[in-house]
């Protein structure tokens, strides 16, 4: 993300659009929060570039890891959050619970309530994600949902649909793809897409 | 529909048909993320619960439920429980956005 921060008056961000009644309230908040030291300009600086650095490309390299190192993979399905910092990734406040698919069960991740995605490893859910669709169709007609992502799967696979919480914040191992024996961790974690992480999708093929 | 369904909340969508499905993402906005990154710093410094968000999201009414998109909502829900918080008033929140109304001609 870009950081765009300027003294008064703010400037729009061109990506940003007009300024809208709920963008003033945006500024309004963080302005009020400095003013009364609850949070620094620093700290939302950093933070900030921090929010960059969020993306599948944390979870891929943890499933890659637990695709290659049996100890790691049985962390990771002991104690996710764990796993996570054990390779230098901050999991915040959430527990991370990580999900593994196999040949007769699938796993798919919903939050019907709101949005609750395991962000640290992900970076910021999709639009589907949060969307009214995704969160009541999934739990109804998962393997249709599934159809729609274009994955198909066999009558006796088991589909599981998890519904995340605030506390609890689901992860899907995919199954790793065949014909990559022998791969590196860095080209296995090529194979792990953000939608196989979901459940939408399976890892892509070798 | 079950007789249950006359007690869900508006957020309550798990099991319900919503169609169609809506593939389609967008590149978060500036403000999007900084909304995001002041949340997340809240409820580091102990001061917005993420239960707390969603009550006050999911109470805001069916009508701004459906109208406001995601951040929107954030958005006005953190800035209610920073006033029930008493981190700041009511009135030095509308006075604030009254000021940037104007310096901005919205």
């Amino acid at each position: 993300m870009h950081d765009h921060h300027h003294p008064h008056p703010n400037q729009p961000d061109e990506e940003d659009g007009p300024f809208t009644e709920y963008r003033l309230m945006e500024i309004a908040l963080r302005d009020l929060l400095i003013e009364k030291d609850v949070l620094t300009q620093q700290e939302l600086n950093q933070l900030y570039l921090k929010m960059d650095d969020r993306g599948p490309h944390n979870g891929a390299a943890m499933i890659a890891k637990a695709w290659s190192d049996p100890d790691y993979n049985a962390l990771m399905k002991k104690d996710a959050t764990q796993a996570a910092r054990a390779i230098g990734m901050d999991p915040t406040w959430l527990n991370l619970i990580v999900v593994e698919n196999t040949p007769k069960l699938h796993n798919v991740v919903v939050c019907t309530l709101c949005s609750c995605y395991p962000w640290p490893l992900l970076g910021l859910p999709p639009d589907w994600y949060k969307s009214r669709s995704y969160r009541a169709n999934v739990v109804r007609m998962p393997r249709d949902v599934l159809h729609e992502f274009g994955t198909d799967l066999p009558a006796d696979v088991e589909v599981r649909v998890h519904d995340s919480s605030a506390d609890m914040r689901y992860l899907v191992m995919p199954m790793r793809p065949e014909g990559t024996d022998g791969w590196s961790e860095a080209q296995l974690a090529t194979r792990v897409t953000r939608d196989s992480m979901i459940g939408v999708t399976q890892a892509l093929p070798a | 529909m079950g007789i249950l369904d006359d007690f869900r909340g508006i957020h309550d969508l798990g099991g319900l048909i919503e169609l169609p499905l809506d593939q389609s993402e967008h590149d978060y906005a500036p403000w999007e993320k900084r909304v995001h990154a002041v949340r997340e710093l809240l409820a580091q410094k102990g001061l917005l619960r993420v239960d707390e968000l969603r009550r006050t999201v999911e109470g805001m009414g069916e009508e701004k439920y459906k109208r406001l998109t995601y951040y929107e909502q954030w958005v006005w829900a953190m800035s209610q429980v920073m006033i029930e918080r008493g981190v700041f008033t009511d009135n030095e929140f509308a006075h604030r956005i009254a000021q940037l109304k104007e310096t901005h001609g919205t």
